[in-house]
Order: C-alpha cells, then sequence, then structure tokens
C-alpha cells in the first residue's frame, strides 16, 4: 500500500484548522466567563500551549522519528503496559472527540435546525467525518488546500465588516480586578486547546518532514493564537459585558453587521464556515483514534476502525452531555488537568518505564 | 508474512456495537436518567483541576 | 503506405483479416505485410461536439491511421512515438499509444502500457470499454480521462506531457492524465487573447458550481435559512409560492426530472425534431405548470438557471457528473437545509481530492498547491510567460518558451 504523505504546509492548515474548529466558539464565551475588559490578555496562552506542545513534538521526533505516539509509547513502556498506555490515550482521543461531536450537533440544532431531532444531525456528521476519516489523510489535506484559496477570500471580509462597530473603551479599565481573572480565564485555552495540538505526534508516520513538526506546531498556534485574538478583541470591542450572556458570541458579531438593505444576516455564513472547521477537526481526531486502534490491534490498516468508533464518537457525544452545561463543565474543570496528564504525563511514564526496563535488563545481563 | 492477529478488529467491532446501542436505547428511553458515565473521571480530573489550577 | 516484416504466422492471419496484403518469398522465413487496405469510412469533418468560433476546425473520424495522421500533421517532431496494441480478442482493434519522447515521463508511458496489455475482453466497439479498463478510481461519477475529438488539442496535450490513446473505430481520442481544471477549459481559451480567457474561465468555474449546488441552495434557502434572503426578495417569493400544494424539494425535485426527461428526450430524437421537442417541453410546459399552480415561477426560473449552468462545462462527462449531484444536494437541502449542503460539499471536495488520474492528484494545481502550473488553472498566463509546462504531468524537458519574449 502506497504510504500516505502530507506537506508541512498542509499540516499547518490541518493544525490551525484543528484549533479554530471549535475554539473560535468556546474560548471567547470561556474567557469572558472570567474577565471581559482584560479577554485579550489570556489568549496568548493558547500560544503557550501550543509551544508546550511543540516541546513534546520535539522530543518526540528525536527519539522516534517515524512512529506515533502509541507505536513509541509500545516501544518505550514494553508490549503489557504499553498496550495499557495505548488504550489510556485512544480511551482520551475518544473522549475529546465525543465532546466535539457534541458541539458539532449542539451547533447546528442551536443555529439552524431547531426542529430537527440532534439524531439526525449525528447521522449526517458521522457519515461525512467516516468518509473523510476512510479516504485517509493525504486526500483530506489537498481538500483542506483546496478550500483554502476560498477562506481567504471570506475571511477578511468577516473579521473587517464588525470593525466598524467596535468601541475602544470597551477594554478600560485595564486589570479591573488584577491578574487572577487572567490566569483563570488563559487555563483552558492553554491546556485544552493548546494541548490539542500535540494530536499532530499521532499523525507523525504520514509526515513528509517529521523534523520540522515542531516549528510547524509553532507556525500553526501562532496564527491561530493570531485570529483567536483578532476575534476576542472584536467580540468584546462591539458587545462588552453584553458578551456573557450570549451563547456563541462569534455568531452574535456577524449577525450585527448589515451594509445596505441586502447584506445582513450573515451568520449562516459563517456558521458554514465553523461547521467546515469543525468537521476538519473531528475528522483528525478520528484519525488519530482510528491509528491508535490500529497499532492496539497490529493491523496494517486502520480503515476498518473508521465506522464502528465514529459511530461510537457521535453517539458518546449525545449520551455522556446531555446538556450545554454538562459539556462546559466538562471543558472546564476536567479538560485542563485531563490533558495535561495525558499529553505530559503518559509519555513520561512511558520513559519512566523505559529506563527502569533498561537498568532492570543491564543488572539481569550482570547478574547472569 | 507477518501473521495478523484477528480479535482485535472483531473485538473492536463489538465493543463499538454494543455501546451504540446501550448508549442509544439509554438515551432514547431514559434509562437509569441519573447515570453519568464520565462521573469517575469528572471525580479525578475535577478534583485535580481544582487543585492544580484554582478552577 | 507503411510495411512490416514478420516471422510469426499469427501476425499473417491477422494481416489479411484486416484487409492487408501479404508478401511471401521462397526460401525467405519473413514475410512482408503492406498497408493496402481501404476500409470504407468518413472523411474529415468539423467538430460538432467541441464547437469554438476560434481555432481550427478538424475533427477526429472512425479511422485510426486517418486521426493518426491529423495528429502528425500538426506535430512533426522526429520524437512522437506510436506503440500499437492489439485488444478485443475477436475484434483485433488496434489501439495506440501515442507520446512525445523527451517529454513524456518514462514511468508514465510504461503505467499505461502495463495497463493496456491488461485489458483481455472479446471486443473493443468503443474508447470507452478501454477507458473503463485503464481509469483510475472506477467508481466515481467524474471523468478521469479527457475525451476529445480535436486533433489540436491532443497535440497541445502531448506537448504537456501527456499521452493519447487512439482506438480504431471511434471518433474521440483520449488524453491523459487528466485534472479536474482541464474539464473546465475549453480549447478556444488558448485561441483568443489571454486577457479574455481570464473572465470566461472564471465564469465557466461559477456556473460549474451553479449548476451542481444552485437549485440546493434555493430549496435550502426557502425550507430553512429564510432569514439569508432580503426581505423584500423574500415577499415576492412567498407571494408565488402562495397556493403552491408541494414543499419546494419535491417541487425542486419535480421540476428537475422533468427537464432531464426532456433533455434526454432532445438527444434522443432526430435532430430537427429534438429541437422542437425541447422547445415545446420548456416553454409550454413551464409554462402551462406555474399557471396551473403546481410549481412556482421561481423555480422554473432556477431549473433553467442550472441547465444552462451545466452545458457551460466544455465537457461532457463532467456535465452527466454534474446532473446527477444536482439531485443529491437537493435531497440534502431539503432535509437538512444550507448546513446539509455545506457538509455534502466537503465530502464531495475530498472525494474529489482523492481521485488520482494515473498518478497526478485530481484538483492539482490548487490540492496540492504547485504554484507555477497556476498559470494555466484558473487564469491562463501569455503564451510567452508559460516557458515551463505544467509541473503536475512531471514532464521530462520542463522547458517550453525561452524566457519573456
Amino acid at each position: 500500500m502506497r504510504k500516505e504523505q502530507i506537506s508541512r504546509y498542509q499540516l499547518i492548515l490541518l493544525l490551525i484548522w484543528l484549533t479554530m474548529g471549535t475554539g473560535v466558539l468556546v474560548i471567547p464565551s470561556v474567557i469572558t466567563e472570567f474577565t471581559v475588559t482584560d479577554a485579550w490578555m489570556a489568549v496568548p496562552s493558547l500560544f503557550v500551549g501550543g509551544l508546550l506542545s511543540a516541546g513534546i513534538a520535539r522530543v518526540h521526533v528525536k527519539k522516534f522519528p517515524n512512529l506515533r505516539v502509541t507505536g513509541a509509547l509500545l516501544a518505550t513502556a514494553g508490549s503489557a503496559i504499553g498496550n495499557v498506555l495505548i488504550i489510556w490515550y485512544v480511551s482520551v482521543v475518544f473522549v475529546v472527540g465525543t465532546v466535539v461531536a457534541r458541539e458539532f450537533t449542539l451547533f447546528v440544532t442551536m443555529v439552524s435546525l431547531p426542529y430537527t431531532s440532534e439524531t439526525a444531525v449525528a447521522v449526517i456528521g458521522c457519515a461525512s467525518v467516516a468518509y473523510i476519516a476512510y479516504v485517509g489523510i493525504e486526500s483530506f489535506a489537498r481538500a483542506n488546500e483546496f478550500i483554502v484559496p476560498l477562506a481567504a477570500v471570506v475571511l477578511p471580509l468577516l473579521i473587517l465588516l464588525p470593525l466598524t462597530l467596535c468601541d475602544v473603551h470597551q477594554f478600560y479599565p485595564v486589570f479591573s480586578s488584577g491578574w487572577l481573572p487572567v490566569w483563570k480565564a488563559s487555563i483552558v485555552s492553554m491546556f485544552v486547546y493548546g494541548l490539542e495540538f500535540s494530536l499532530a505526534i499521532q499523525l507523525v508516520p504520514n509526515l513528509r518532514s517529521p523534523e520540522k513538526l515542531p516549528n510547524d506546531i509553532v507556525i500553526a498556534a501562532s496564527i491561530s493564537t493570531v485570529l483567536i485574538l483578532i476575534v476576542v478583541l472584536l467580540t468584546v470591542g462591539v458587545f462588552g459585558y453584553t458578551v456573557r450572556y450570549l451563547q456563541y458570541p462569534v455568531l452574535e458579531l456577524i449577525r450585527v453587521v448589515r451594509i445596505g438593505r441586502f447584506i445582513e444576516r450573515l451568520d449562516t455564513i459563517y456558521g458554514i464556515a465553523v461547521l467546515m472547521t469543525i468537521i476538519s477537526k473531528l475528522a483528525v481526531i478520528h484519525l488519530a483514534m482510528c491509528t491508535g486502534i490500529q497499532d492496539l490491534c497490529k493491523t496494517r490498516d486502520y480503515r476498518w476502525a473508521v465506522l464502528p468508533t465514529g459511530t461510537a464518537m457521535f453517539v458518546g457525544g449525545l449520551y455522556f452531555y446531555r446538556n450545554v452545561a454538562q459539556m462546559a463543565y466538562f471543558i472546564e474543570h476536567v479538560g485542563p488537568s485531563y490533558l495535561l496528564f495525558t499529553v505530559v504525563g503518559v509519555p513520561l511514564l512511558g520513559l519512566t518505564l523505559q529506563r527502569v526496563r533498561f537498568h532492570l535488563k543491564r543488572r539481569a545481563r550482570k547478574g547472569g | 508474512m507477518v501473521k495478523r492477529p484477528t480479535w482485535g478488529p472483531i473485538l473492536v467491532w463489538l465493543l463499538s456495537v454494543c455501546f451504540v446501542v446501550i448508549a442509544y436505547l439509554a438515551l432514547m428511553f431514559q434509562w437509569w436518567p441519573d447515570f453519568q458515565p464520565l462521573y469517575p473521571l469528572e471525580l479525578v480530573f475535577g478534583t485535580a483541576t481544582e487543585w492544580l489550577f484554582g478552577l | 503506405m507503411s510495411m512490416t516484416a514478420t516471422e510469426k504466422l499469427d501476425d499473417v492471419v491477422t494481416a489479411v483479416l484486416g484487409g492487408k496484403a501479404v508478401l511471401f518469398q521462397d526460401g525467405l522465413g519473413t514475410a512482408f505485410i503492406w498497408d493496402v487496405e481501404s476500409w470504407p469510412g468518413r472523411q474529415v469533418e468539423r467538430a460538432e461536439n467541441e464547437p469554438t468560433l476560434q481555432g481550427p476546425q478538424e475533427a477526429f473520424v472512425e479511422n485510426r491511421v486517418l486521426n493518426i495522421a491529423l495528429v502528425r500533421k500538426r506535430l512533426r517532431s522526429p520524437d512522437l512515438r506510436i506503440l500499437d496494441f492489439t485488444i478485443g480478442e475477436r475484434t483485433r482493434t488496434t489501439v495506440s499509444l501515442v507520446y512525445v519522447e523527451g517529454i513524456t515521463k518514462p514511468r508514465l508511458v510504461q503505467e499505461v502500457c502495463s495497463r493496456l496489455s491488461k485489458v483481455c475482453i472479446d471486443g473493443v466497439v468503443d474508447m470507452n470499454v478501454v477507458r473503463e479498463w485503464i481509469a483510475d478510481a472506477p467508481r466515481t461519477i467524474f471523468p478521469t480521462i479527457e475525451e476529445t475529438e480535436r486533433p489540436e488539442r491532443v497535440v497541445s496535450g502531448l506537448l504537456q506531457g501527456r499521452i493519447a490513446i487512439i482506438v480504431d473505430g471511434t471518433p474521440m481520442c483520449m488524453v491523459l492524465p487528466a485534472t479536474f481544471a482541464q474539464f473546465i477549459t475549453s480549447p478556444e481559451d488558448y485561441y483568443m487573447h489571454y486577457t479574455l480567457a481570464l473572465p470566461l474561465r472564471l465564469l465557466r468555474h461559477i456556473m460549474f458550481w451553479s449548476s451542481v449546488l444552485l437549485p440546493a441552495v434555493y430549496v435550502s434557502l426557502l425550507t430553512y435559512n429564510q432569514d439569508l434572503i432580503p426581505t423584500p426578495l423574500v415577499q415576492k417569493i412567498s407571494s408565488q409560492r402562495a397556493g403552491i400544494p408541494f414543499p419546494t424539494v419535491f417541487e425542486a425535485l419535480f421540476m428537475m426530472f422533468a427537464f432531464e426527461a426532456l433533455r434526454e428526450a432532445g438527444t434522443r430524437l432526430p435532430r430537427a425534431v429534438g429541437q422542437s421537442v425541447s422547445i415545446v417541453g420548456t416553454l409550454v410546459i413551464g409554462e402551462a405548470a406555474v399557471r396551473a399552480g403546481i410549481v412556482s415561477a421561481g423555480m422554473i426560473i432556477i431549473v433553467a438557471a442550472t441547465g444552462i449552468a451545466s452545458f457551460t462545462a466544455p465537457a461532457l462527462g463532467m456535465v452527466q457528473a454534474t446532473r446527477l449531484l444536482q439531485f443529491v444536494f437537493v435531497l440534502c437541502a431539503g432535509v437538512f437545509g444550507l448546513y446539509g449542503v455545506a457538509i455534502l460539499g466537503i465530502v464531495l471536495i475530498v472525494h474529489l481530492a482523492s481521485i488520482r488520474s494515473f498518478g497526478v492528484p485530481y484538483l492539482a494545481p490548487v490540492g496540492p498547491t504547485l504554484l507555477t502550473d497556476w498559470k494555466d488553472a484558473l487564469v491562463r498566463a501569455p503564451w510567452w510567460d508559460m516557458g515551463r509546462r505544467p509541473q503536475e504531468y512531471e514532464p521530462m524537458d520542463r522547458k517550453r518558451a525561452r524566457g519573456r519574449r
């Protein structure tokens, strides 16, 4: 079978969609929960999280230039404990996938199809994500490239149009209640969205130049940080404290834009753009999960796992988080330490185990 | 040629199908509405997040 | 008149069955085959299926030798190579593979040769038999091999580093590999001034996507996303739709079905009758349906506009694909609105990106990005600026022209 490979440019695009997908919806509302006037200060934490991911990626590609996370876990921790660690990793990716799948169904039902059952929305989402995962990363990355020229036309418009309504006074007073709210607001974007970049390590065998992965993560993180920063600045600048009462501040931002009598209510178009990025994000998560399962079952291909796990991901999303509040609680209160443990803790555990095994073996050899 | 174990894919399929059927039926007919499957995670990592970051 | 020598009796039999003369000589183990055959057939005529206003007008005919002569007339290079294959156990059809040595990638030639030699069937009555055997992505509805009846188009393909396949008995020629952008370009783009080619190509790209999406967008706008339509327009449309008994989806499906039926009838009927049928169909049936209150006038406009848009695509294969896709998109729009259309759109683009035609990604040069090839994708750069052959076909000799004028 031909090896599927993606270029650096394609990887950076995938990584940008990975954070922007739900980040553009969730990060503004999470940050403004803690602070409004200083909200923009919390955004660079996303970049810090990206740096953390890049650091881990650097260690990974130095030690294992052509293995994925799950392959590296097997190599370091041995087959018994390694498999347990892989199961943990896959389960975490699965849970992250359920959150994103739930965000997808919630977003579509709330924004556009209030009378359609969530199951139906989940079915169409699941079908498309499973198809994308089935055709593979290379075709998907190429399709992303195809969409970019379109996005390059639409994105500046979506940013420039609300600029006229922006009011600088919404950002005063600076440091209205000190550093603590800024720190608290930073946590989710740093440890949930920033650490999601580390999913790219699972794609290492598919990269044309894996040694450049850390740099690519940094580039993608900086671009996404700038984009999210613009979004947060605009939402706060336009709405001020009202932003706390909005479910999706970004959509409301687009909704207030109007030019003449014909260009108005652009939020549906914006919603479609967001939807595309969410699907893209889900596809990457799904691919990461399926390749992990491939390593677990030691099969040659991952495609047999696409349909069952994809369906499980969407049903799990509906089942685990019955409403918005449950999901928001999970993202804010469980997510940071959960992902920190998985992304930093589990590999460290693997490396420690490798050391221990190495010493044990040496001792056994000396003793024998 | 490498011998390919087949139990893995079968197990994954079985687990997924069982999960999908049970979870979806539970969702549709409101079986155990108070049961929260992710409660252990919430307990452990919720406490950890509070302890680490003060959230 | 050409002559070949052979030592095999099998070749002699084939030659005699093919109307050739065979010369034996006593004491010599070699037979000489002379091409003296003259099959009944058409003479070279105007290109009917790919008409252009400017440029050459000759078209291929059913005679392979004549077709090769038409190509050779335009490409007098000693590097032009013609490899013959005999395909079809009973029809014994000659299939010629044409390429320019030194430009075309040798691995591509090998690949096509190996695919051609694998074709094993009793008869080749049309080029399509061979095409379906050798094409990539056999399940897709999109054409992955370009077909043309214009010799000069074949020549320009050969000069890009592509391969042409001429099948005896078919007034068409296959050119491969092919990319998506190729099917939106018309040969005329190269025969007119380059500044005019840009708006025309842009128009064709927009028309292609609207032929796929227009009815679906209309249905979803009226069914789910009325808020996107400006208020005065929505009032107008809803007043038109008052009293129409069907949901917009069924109305659209009904009209599209009727339109497709008329189109099919128009092609099947003799030309003189066909035109009158399509006029009767579109005008009378459309008008009557609106009067009777079965469909709204807006829907007629949309379906007609879609039909016109789909005819702007120069390649027939692409037009057929859009005809089929319209229905899928309308169904999706009826169930999920604009969001359904968007999701299906992503799936479609991913599907297009997953296709390869003889190793060349279908969406090249946009996905993967090959910036130098953008000179001949959406825009067409002037000839003096296209110094390099398209990189997507990985030609051996990359230079086409020497610098700027």
